[in-house]
């Protein structure tokens, strides 16, 4: 078992399989071997890495993912999520970032997989307009430089 | 007076010296003739207005710059304001690698002038900032016409930059209508070419002929290529011969629906995924395309019409097929001359065998029993996953006899057995299961044998270790329950919710199944995903409550409920929803898992 420390001094004790499942952990847990001291993650809050743990401990068997991901991938990625994993994921705005965060910083690629996935389902198909308003955007263009993006997009039109 | 609006030329004065006070005084330094003219023609009381006017619209004139100096200021501040408002946004506190993971997964191909990415810039600063830095973004193109090409064009030499292209080519091509020439293809290849790392072409054999005879994709660094035929009448000669590519190092996927395979003749050493759509082809031509690509690992064989016809040229010779990497083959639809032939295929790593056959797509698709079992005998050591899915198979005697060779098992390395189709994503990787879906009577007999099958594999032998549990939908009778329980097998093993995907072709039938199926289950999800170009209010979330039957417990109820996912395409003039994929979720009756079900 494996003791985690947030950010607000809150200790969680998990099993190694689900731990490990953060490659960041697993990296500290190789180097600096098995021992009762808690690991910090001084990124994270208790309330986000609850969530977080709960969705590592149902996906503790799935196999790992490769490891040499393309960034440059031009194949067409999708935007299906798991039947389970749209149920966890369904938060408020604002710990759907945090979880996103925890996440990247976890380094549990999956995870952070389904929060962009998530976040790129609420944007796809919104005008602009929409998603400034779905995401509390505010609209930082001069009309100048609204009036030249607009004739930028005019040209991409015509041709 | 609003200063913006305040014009002193509005007030009709037209003699420039009037404007200027000094010409208004009579003790200016003019000729005595000029004083006289000047008086003649102004009044004392003109010149006392023309004097006032003139204080006035200086200060005017003064305060008009100042405001626009503050406005300018002003705006300034807001903007700067509203820019810092941005930032402070939530979705803006994420880092840019995650902000630029989440556009990744919802980019559209271009050159569509209404895609994401043209929405995305308008958004923020620093959004567009992103958007237009990042060539990802820019990398993918699916062009249906002349004009795509020349839109493409400039995005792919200024936004792109150096990012690895998708592009996709989707057409005829030389439709008279849509005039292009084989050559403006070509040219633009080349343009691109060595950017190109996934090639998709839907073109006539006009097109191809002309690709082949330029042989430019000879060598290129695509990894990824699929070409596809396009029906656009008799304009084009099918009758080609020519390959389009000799040698290609680079390709490790690759997918080939064309009425000759031969066309392509490609000769790909590190090929790894390899799918063949042909029609109107010969044996002979298929297992060429295929030798020339020995090193793949995943293959699959369809043939998806047209087999009704002569088109079947056997060739005599019975050379083997050696594909010593192969460990996925899926065969769809394949005619029995086909199958006679699989034989000659050698595949000492196969893992895992699907075999999807249906008549009504081709004609004489469905192998008699004998033929799959005799080729899961063929390749029998080390499979571990077969996915059967074809009418009228002898279901009992394949699997009576999957037992039964010398009184030894045979599939003694299997994992998962699944027969109509179980899908490969439906069952859990390290879930070992046995499958049986169809509307089926488990004759005492057949129920023995299956509990032969999850016992003899539950326990320790070394041929059949790692199956452990049967699910059977329908559901077993109480009487066959209770055959199980006493022989100590587990049959409450019922796989807890499987998926399903299926084309809306095949609703209707599957309707059928599922009028056998909502007795057993508590919730039925049915989820329609990818819904292109929907009208509105064509489909609708609705949920439809089965009514319970007389003569059933009160907790057999079914609940479906559609969800329509609707984001148009522009440019998908197709009326009416076109579901790429269906997916049911069926959620089995706890009751079943405590064994208290009745039929």
């Amino acid at each position: 078992m494996i003791n985690l420390t947030t950010s607000d001094n809150e200790t969680f004790t998990v099993d190694k399989k689900v731990a490990e499942k953060s490659v960041l952990i697993k990296n500290m847990l190789e180097d600096v071997g098995e021992s009762d001291q808690a690991i910090p993650l001084p990124n994270v809050t208790a309330s986000v890495l609850k969530k977080v743990l709960e969705w590592c401990e149902h996906h503790k068997d799935d196999p790992a993912p490769p490891e040499n991901e393309d960034k440059d991938d031009t194949r067409k990625r999708t935007t299906d999520i798991s039947e389970w994993d749209q149920k966890f994921i369904a938060v408020d705005q604002e710990m759907l970032f945090e979880i996103i965060l925890a996440a990247n910083y976890l380094d549990i690629k999956a995870l952070l997989d389904v929060g962009c996935k998530t976040v790129a389902n609420m944007i796809k198909g919104k005008t602009p307009e929409e998603i400034r308003k779905l995401f509390n955007i505010v609209n930082d263009f001069t009309p100048e430089e609204e009036a030249q993006i607009k004739k930028e997009n005019e040209w991409a039109e015509d041709r | 007076m609003d200063a913006s609006t305040l014009n002193i030329s509005s007030l009709n004065i037209s003699s420039p010296t009037i404007s200027n006070p000094a010409t208004l005084s009579p003790t200016a330094s003019s000729t005595q003739t000029r004083r006289r003219d000047w008086r003649h023609r102004y009044t004392s009381g003109e010149r006392k207005l023309a004097f006032e006017m003139y204080k006035v619209g200086r200060e005017a004139f003064s305060l008009r710059q100042r405001y626009i100096v503050k406005k300018r200021q002003v705006e300034t501040i807001f903007h700067r304001l509203n820019a810092l408002r941005s930032q402070h946004a939530p979705i803006n506190g994420l880092p840019v690698e995650v902000l630029l993971r989440i556009f990744n997964h919802a980019k559209d191909d271009l050159p569509n002038p209404n895609g994401f990415q043209y929405h995305i810039a308008l958004v923020c600063k620093r959004w567009r900032q992103l958007i237009l830095e990042d060539p990802v973004m820019w990398s993918s193109f699916t062009c249906r016409t002349n004009d795509d090409l020349l839109r493409a064009h400039p995005l792919i030499k200024e936004s792109a930059k150096n990012a690895k292209l998708s592009l996709e080519l989707e057409g005829c091509w030389c439709h008279m209508s849509a005039p292009i020439y084989p050559g403006w293809i070509a040219g633009f290849l080349a343009a691109h070419l060595g950017k190109i790392r996934r090639f998709d072409i839907q073109a006539c054999n006009l097109v191809l002929y002309h690709l082949a005879t330029v042989s430019l994709l000879d060598g290129s660094p695509i990894q990824d290529i699929s070409f596809r035929i396009a029906n656009c009448g008799a304009m084009c000669d099918s009758s080609i011969g020519r390959p389009i590519i000799r040698r290609w190092e680079a390709l490790r996927c690759m997918y080939i629906d064309l009425e000759k395979p031969r066309v392509v003749r490609v000769v790909a050493p590190n090929l790894e995924q390899l799918t063949i759509n042909a029609r109107r082809s010969s044996v002979a031509d298929i297992f060429e395309t295929i030798r020339d690509c020995n090193s793949v690992s995943d293959l699959t064989l369809t043939m998806s019409d047209d087999v009704f016809f002569s088109y079947w040229v056997e060739d005599s010779e019975q050379k083997t097929l050696p594909l010593p990497n192969l460990t996925r083959l899926r065969l769809q639809d394949v005619p029995l001359t086909v199958w006679e032939k699989t034989r000659l295929f050698v595949m000492p790593k196969l893992e895992s065998l699907t075999v999807v056959a249906d008549e009504r797509n081709a004609y004489q698709a469905n192998p008699p029993f004998h033929i799959v079992f005799l080729f899961l005998l063929h390749c029998h050591k080390t499979l571990k996953e077969v996915f059967i899915d074809i009418d009228n198979l002898d279901l009992k005697g394949l699997i009576m006899r999957m037992q039964r060779l010398d009184d030894k098992l045979i599939l003694p390395n299997l994992e998962v057995f699944g027969i109509r189709s179980q899908s490969p994503d439906g069952a859990h990787a390290r879930l070992e299961w046995l499958g049986v879906q169809e509307d089926y009577a488990f004759d005492a007999e057949l129920c023995n044998e299956l509990v032969k099958l999850a016992r003899v594999r539950t326990s320790n032998s070394p041929l059949v270790a790692r199956l452990r549990a049967v699910s059977l939908v329908p559901p077993p009778t109480a009487e066959e329950n209770a055959r199980f329980t006493e022989l100590g097998v587990e049959v409450d093993h019922i796989a807890p919710a499987q998926r399903r995907l299926l084309s809306p072709l095949m609703y209707e039938s599957y309707s059928l199944s599922l009028s056998l199926l909502v007795h057993y289950v508590t919730k039925l999800h049915i989820h329609v995903a990818q819904v292109h170009q929907c009208r509105a209010g064509t489909v609708r979330s609705f949920d439809h409550h089965v009514q319970r039957p007389a003569n059933r417990h009160s907790y057999y109820e079914a609940v479906v409920i559609i969800e329509s996912h609707t984001s148009p395409i522009p440019g998908r003039t197709t009326p009416g929803p076109r579901c790429r994929r269906w997916s049911f979720e069926v959620v089995m009756s706890p009751c079943l898992r405590h064994r208290h079900c009745r039929r």
